[in-house]
């Protein structure tokens, strides 16, 4: 199995801690969406996958004086590590009152962080095509995915799908074409590490019309028969990733689903961010798993969809 | 130089090194916070509930963020009696701090199986009766009928002979005194209130509750007001003229509030949803109680224990039927 750069595979158990950023830039990336850099001192090592629970209020003075009680997660969409400290990138849609909140951050600010949580994604099968099936806001993890494969001298392909292309939080170098279900270069969040997208939009507003999952298995059926094999990493919606988990089923691909759930604390205790998945070794061959710590990357096949 | 206040603090025969506690189900089994802070500075820990068979628990969603709360609905999912006994209880005994067991049950004999096979484990310095979980069908009725409470206290009393007996009270019934003096009467050690108030959320869009469970039980700041009055009526009516112990709960998210429900009539105070939002507030929590104790002179943490009334000698609220009122 292949490592990612510099921190290898992951140990067991991993390092996290409670940790005070601040606040590097907040910027607008499409309707709804925006991107937050955190820089922090110093961070534990990171991987693909692994999520922050942000604190969704000035974490000076009492933990709770209005607005948002408990903390928000959200993947890490982007970590560089550099001489003034460690920068991660949020990308974040915004929802409610705690989303509300970091969208008013300004640069400077403080935020309270907890993490790297969770079980990240493995890397694929040596000689793999790492194909990353991204739906809206569940982008970011695998944009931080396909910059860490690439370096790791892993191919990669990104599929990238929205309702609309305003919805996309991607943003478009508008110098370079896109055209109907053809992989472009046009976002530099993935091009910057030579990786190239097929954009679908369920309105045709942008790249392919249609559902990501009809477009990621046509690009699976029109494959040379001795084209390299194929690791599939998805998140985003769940119908979208239920969708893709079911190609990959059929068509027997190794595929790594990250999942989202409501959650309290992010570290295991409150039990709150359950997914049901198969276990042979139970009385009814099913059991709870945490999202937190068990996940939130999970191999498809365990997932027992709602 | 002012003396060092001294924070022990007496819950029946147990004496805690201070009187500030983690609450069940906010805290898992004591090694989950490890990386995030260092409990063992606290008074006592208090277990997720245990109960005779493994539960998965209540399907998702669990959780839901309300106004200044949030509501859960877990099902008591844990890991049964003897699991928690050969994998979890080691681990808590390696915390150095006294472990309180929350144990919750169906009917009197789950209680009894689980006090009985807890009680002599010397990594067991408390068991805390779950008797008003708002989340399994049958939760409520102990928690909710005096009589019924009395029954199970008074039976489950028998089998307690080593660790400390307490008893946590529901909010949601009419008269919560007539709860705790059951509680008391049957021989509980101490009494723990409040538990998380019944509550419900809706997704309009939806058309249907948030919770797979429909209700949960809602925590957090948004119920401070409401528990403190409630330990403040048993505290004043039950309690305090019997002189049996206290640990006040309910949204306490810093030192301020954990003083209040001290002065309202708490020995102890209880920690929970907060520490889903930073597992350090204990640590903070009993470093400004230790500043407040100085400041005001004050010796010992357990001079904070009903100073209200210390102070104003008005009537009992609830009871105030003469219509005399309290003097501003």
């Amino acid at each position: 199995m292949a490592s990612f750069p510099d921190t290898g595979s992951p140990p067991t158990p991993l390092a996290k801690g409670l940790f005070r950023a601040q606040v590097a830039a907040n910027e607008p990336l499409c309707t709804g969406h925006a991107e937050l850099i955190l820089r922090f001192d110093a961070f534990p090592p990171a991987w693909p996958g692994q999520f922050l629970q942000i604190q969704c209020t000035d974490p000076d003075g009492p933990v709770w004086r209005g607005g948002a009680l408990i903390r928000r997660p959200f993947s890490i969409g982007g970590l560089r590590r550099g001489p003034r400290g460690v920068e991660i990138d949020i990308l974040y849609r915004v929802m409610g009152v705690g989303t509300g909140w970091m969208s008013r951050l300004k640069p400077g600010e403080p935020v309270s962080v907890l993490g790297p949580l969770g079980r990240p994604f493995e890397p694929p099968p040596p000689g793999s095509l790492a194909c990353l099936v991204g739906g809206g806001i569940g982008l970011p993890p695998l944009i931080w995915l396909a910059g860490e494969l690439a370096e790791a001298g892993v191919q990669v392909l990104a599929f990238c799908g929205a309702r609309t292309a305003e919805l996309l939080p991607l943003r478009r170098d508008p110098a370079v074409p896109v055209r109907g279900a053809e992989p472009s270069a046009a976002w530099p969040a993935l091009a910057r590490w030579g990786v190239a997208a097929i954009v679908a939009t369920d309105d045709g507003s942008l790249g392919a019309r249609g559902r990501l999952p009809d477009v990621l298995a046509d690009w699976l059926a029109a494959r040379a028969a001795d084209a390299p094999p194929v690791a599939i990493y998805t998140c985003g919606p769940e119908p979208m990733m239920q969708a893709v988990a079911g190609i990959c089923r059929r068509r027997g691909l190794p595929c790594q689903v990250c999942l989202e759930r409501m959650m309290a604390c992010g570290m295991g205790t409150c039990q709150s961010c359950v997914v049901p998945v198969h276990d042979p070794a139970a009385e009814d061959g099913w059991r709870y798993r945490l999202c937190c710590t068990d996940g939130p990357v999970f191999p498809a096949e365990h997932v027992i969809w709602e | 130089m002012i003396p060092r206040p001294d924070m022990s603090v007496s819950i029946g025969r147990l004496t805690l090194r201070n009187p500030v506690i983690t609450l069940s189900g906010t805290c898992g089994y004591g090694d989950e916070y490890a990386p995030f802070a260092d409990l063992s500075a606290l008074g006592a820990f208090t277990t997720k509930s245990v109960t005779l068979e493994e539960r998965k628990g209540n399907p998702p969603p669990r959780i839901v963020e309300t106004p200044a709360g949030m509501l859960n609905a877990i099902g008591l999912a844990n890991v049964g009696l003897e699991r928690f006994v050969t994998e979890k209880l080691p681990v808590l005994a390696g915390l150095g701090v006294p472990a309180i067991v929350n144990v919750a049950g169906h009917c009197i004999e789950d209680y009894l199986a689980v006090c009985a096979r807890l009680d002599p484990l010397e990594a067991v310095a408390g068991l805390e009766l779950n008797v008003s979980c708002p989340n399994v069908a049958d939760g409520l009725v102990f928690g909710s009928d005096p009589a019924a409470l009395g029954n199970l206290v008074r039976k489950v009393r028998e089998v307690v002979r080593r660790s400390v007996l307490v008893v946590k009270l529901s909010p949601n019934v009419t008269d919560i005194t007539a709860t705790a003096r059951a509680a008391i009467d049957a021989g509980a050690d101490a009494l723990s209130l409040v538990n998380t108030f019944v509550g419900m959320a809706i997704d309009v869009e939806k058309c249907r509750p948030v919770l797979a469970n429909v209700t949960g039980g809602l925590s957090g700041p948004a119920i401070r007001p409401l528990a403190l009055h409630m330990l403040h009526r048993v505290y004043r009516e039950v309690a305090g003229p019997a002189g049996v112990p206290l640990i006040g709960m309910g949204g306490i998210t810093d030192w301020q509030d954990a003083v209040a429900f001290m002065l309202a009539g708490a020995t102890a105070v209880g920690i929970g949803t907060v520490l889903f939002v930073d597992p350090g507030v204990p640590v903070r929590v009993l470093e400004g109680m230790e500043d407040y104790l100085r400041r005001h002179g004050l010796a010992s943490a357990r001079e904070l224990t009903g100073r209200l009334n210390a102070l104003n000698r008005g009537p009992a609220p609830g009871c105030n039927t003469a219509g005399r009122g309290v003097r501003p």
